[in-house]
């Protein structure tokens, strides 16, 4: 039910460490960079009448997951952060979940779930003035990158 | 509390400033007549919320402004300087003062004879 546009807001993030996965939410969310694919591209031209140059699709790179958080840098209040810390130092390879909605009832959301590892965590302070927030990133490391039709959220 | 019970409390908590005007005399916006000069009126003016994809945060930042009603020009710049010394830093409760703006003046009153100084504020809080 996009048609007349669904606002960005409700965006969820969640990763599991298992599987069968258990989706820890990462809270307040200000910015998400999904991943996409990007293909490389193989020249397959061959001497002849056309003028046109072809490609075939080549190995494919996912690009990287951006999270940006309103920042609380107390473990106490905000676990997931600290967790994801933990994770970066490891090279831990965890399960991830991203949810868009997809109606402005947020009852409905598309998702799309890879594996990854932290690959960047750092704190922003900025100016005094300014709010604390703390940007992470996902790199790829998987077999699959799975995007599902819209149904009900699994991220709570 | 509300954002001006704190800055209510802040401001009639400096010595520096009750002794140009008497606590009684620094006041939130009202239905204040026939008070004598000088005096301070204030009040918050803009909100910029901070909306996550999980609803708003707590964490606010206020536009709060202070007016300051004097008989001199001398007078109004020497309350307005007590008023964003008095002010500015970090509160007992957690709320970040930053001095946005001024003090300056909005010019003399004619109606009134009074001269007007504002200071502009913005306060980090939860309130």
């Amino acid at each position: 039910m996009a048609t007349g546009g669904v606002l960005s807001n409700g965006v969820k993030v969640g990763y599991s460490a298992s599987s069968p996965v258990a989706w820890t939410s990462v809270g307040q969310i200000l910015k998400v960079e999904i991943p996409g694919l990007e293909p490389e591209e193989v020249e397959t031209t061959v001497h002849g009448t056309s003028n046109f140059r072809r490609f075939m699709r080549g190995m494919i790179d996912v690009t990287e997951l951006t999270v940006t958080c309103l920042g609380d840098l107390d473990e106490g209040t905000s676990v997931a952060y600290d967790a994801l810390f933990d994770y970066q130092a490891a090279g831990t390879t965890l399960y991830w979940r991203v949810e868009v909605p997809v109606n402005r009832t947020q009852t409905e959301y598309t998702a799309f779930e890879f594996q990854g590892w932290v690959k960047n965590w750092r704190p922003i302070t900025g100016e005094p003035g300014s709010r604390q927030e703390l940007e992470f990133s996902v790199r790829f490391d998987g077999t699959s990158f799975s995007k599902y039709e819209a149904g009900a959220s699994a991220i709570s | 509390m509300t954002i001006t019970e704190a800055v209510q409390s802040r401001l009639v908590a400096n010595t520096t400033l009750t002794a140009l005007v008497p606590a009684t005399r620094i006041m939130a916006s009202g239905e204040h007549q026939n008070v004598a000069r000088p005096y301070i009126v204030h009040f918050p003016v803009s909100v910029s919320p901070i909306q996550t994809h999980t609803g708003l945060a707590a964490l606010k930042m206020r536009g709060y402004q202070v007016s300051v009603f004097a008989s001199t020009y001398a007078s109004g710049e020497q309350i307005s300087d007590a008023v964003r010394d008095a002010l500015i830093g970090v509160t007992t409760a957690g709320v970040h003062i930053f001095l946005e703006g001024g003090p300056f003046t909005l010019g003399r009153e004619p109606e009134t004879d009074t001269e007007h100084f504002v200071v502009n504020f913005l306060i980090g809080c939860d309130l």
